[in-house]
């Protein structure tokens, strides 16, 4: 029992070692499979940021040109501060 | 609202890469005293682009407005042009001298890196997930607002650029395994004032950080492994801009504290030797931010969230399958510009 109190408490404190950790800014040193999941977390999953699914051409001459030579009509999207492809 | 949630279905991203040529540009190109403007501003595309984001609207290369989003009606305006205007090479486009252009190019030789940036929380066990409308006390209790921000929890896409010289500075001469090199204070620097910016994730406005509220933006690379085929580093870094955190003053809505972020970098970067180029330069900055998240007006906006909340960054190369990966930094040429620091550390 007394053991079994011991290792409850051991584990208490490294969870909260643990979330200590994880709250921190400062980094620590993370093993390649936690920079994976990390790094996955944030990426877009299928189905997510489907406008990026478009091909966007940087420029509108560039689009024109490429319109212009497969006659097809150009699709503008714009924001006021950037492209809103890469930033709504 | 261009990225809402339901118009980005099979059926509008079909219709789209079938029949169109798509351009994601910024509204002041239409004002611009260049040949992509006075082109715009000839299908009155200037009386439409004036203030938020989000505008779509399609044109023919010959210059006519069409209508707004890509449809059937559009299509028809299309067919119903002379075939003059609408048959393929019937109208000549030139090419622009490089004075001419009003978007930059990425460096020649250049590093160009994905930039995704998403809002996170921590579940009850303290592990990051990926956030939910749930978690954002604002607007937990409207679901008519929840359902309009639920796209802006997808995560925002935009590009980091680096020159030849840039990237050439990350990669040792005499890499030996646990070697250690600082990363350039412009790189780390350009990546904390202009794209570890939470903001970019609601607004194309905005979203680049004044150097003076830089409080800290460092980085290392250590080598992990140099063979004569390759070199295996990992970075450590760490960046903080803002305010200081203050859990009393981090307040929502509309608390005192002024926003703050900060976020470890962790790194995976692989380079070829034989190549000499870059073949993994994976970065994730899994980061915290807090204070007032404020609006046009300075007032909370819905994703402001009480306390130091989860957002998350990360970086990966951009693969030049599509021209999508040549888009500026923050969509905007004028990132790039002299004036903006983006290529040098000039205090702005």
């Amino acid at each position: 029992m007394i053991v079994h109190r011991i290792l409850a408490a051991a584990l208490a404190a490294l969870t909260t070692l643990a979330a200590g950790l994880l709250y921190a800014d400062e980094p620590r040193t993370i093993g390649d499979a936690e920079f994976a999941r990390l790094h996955a977390l944030v990426k877009p999953q299928s189905g997510e940021s489907r406008w990026m699914e478009i091909d966007w051409y940087p420029s509108v001459w560039e689009a024109r040109q490429k319109a212009a030579a497969e006659g097809k009509p150009i699709f503008l999207m714009a924001g006021s501060g950037g492209a809103p492809a890469a930033g709504c | 609202m261009s990225r809402e949630l339901t118009w980005w279905n099979d059926d509008t991203i079909r219709l789209i890469r079938e029949n169109f040529v798509a351009a994601s540009v910024p509204t002041w190109v239409c004002r611009s005293d260049s040949p992509e403007g006075e082109f715009l501003r000839g299908a009155d595309i200037d009386k439409h682009w004036v203030t938020s984001s989000g505008y779509m609207h399609c044109v023919s290369a010959s210059g006519k407005l069409l209508g707004g989003r890509p449809c059937q009606e559009v299509l028809d305006a299309f067919w119903k042009l002379p075939e003059s205007e609408r048959r393929p090479g019937a109208i000549p486009v030139r090419d622009l001298a490089p004075s001419e252009t009003v978007i930059p190019a990425p460096p020649p030789g250049g590093l160009v890196l994905r930039v995704y940036a998403r809002f996170l929380a921590r579940g009850d066990d303290g592990v990051l997930r990926r956030a939910s409308t749930a978690d954002f006390p604002l607007m937990r209790d409207k679901p008519e607002v929840r359902q309009q921000w639920q796209l802006f929890l997808e995560p925002n896409t935009e590009y980091m650029w680096l020159t030849r010289q840039e990237w050439q500075s990350l990669v040792p001469a005499d890499p030996e395994p646990g070697q250690r090199l600082n990363v350039a204070t412009a790189i780390v620097e350009r990546m904390a004032r202009f794209h570890l910016t939470p903001q970019r994730a609601t607004t194309s406005e905005g979203g680049i950080v004044d150097k003076r509220s830089l409080e800290e933006a460092r980085g290392e690379l250590v080598v992990r492994e140099a063979t004569p085929d390759q070199i295996r580093m990992e970075l450590e870094g760490f960046v903080h801009w803002g305010s200081d955190y203050d859990e009393g003053q981090a307040t929502s809505p509309n608390g005192p504290l002024a926003q703050g972020f900060a976020t470890p970098l962790y790194g995976r970067i692989e380079y070829d030797r034989r190549r000499h180029a870059f073949t993994r330069f994976d970065i994730a900055a899994p980061g915290n931010v807090w204070g007032r998240w404020g609006d046009a007006n300075n007032h909370s906006m819905y994703v402001e969230r009480p306390g130091r909340a989860p957002f998350g960054f990360a970086f990966e190369l951009a693969t030049f399958d599509s021209p999508t990966d040549r888009l500026p930094p923050g969509g905007n040429g004028r990132y790039v510009t002299e004036n903006s620091g983006y290529f040098s550390d000039a205090a702005k």
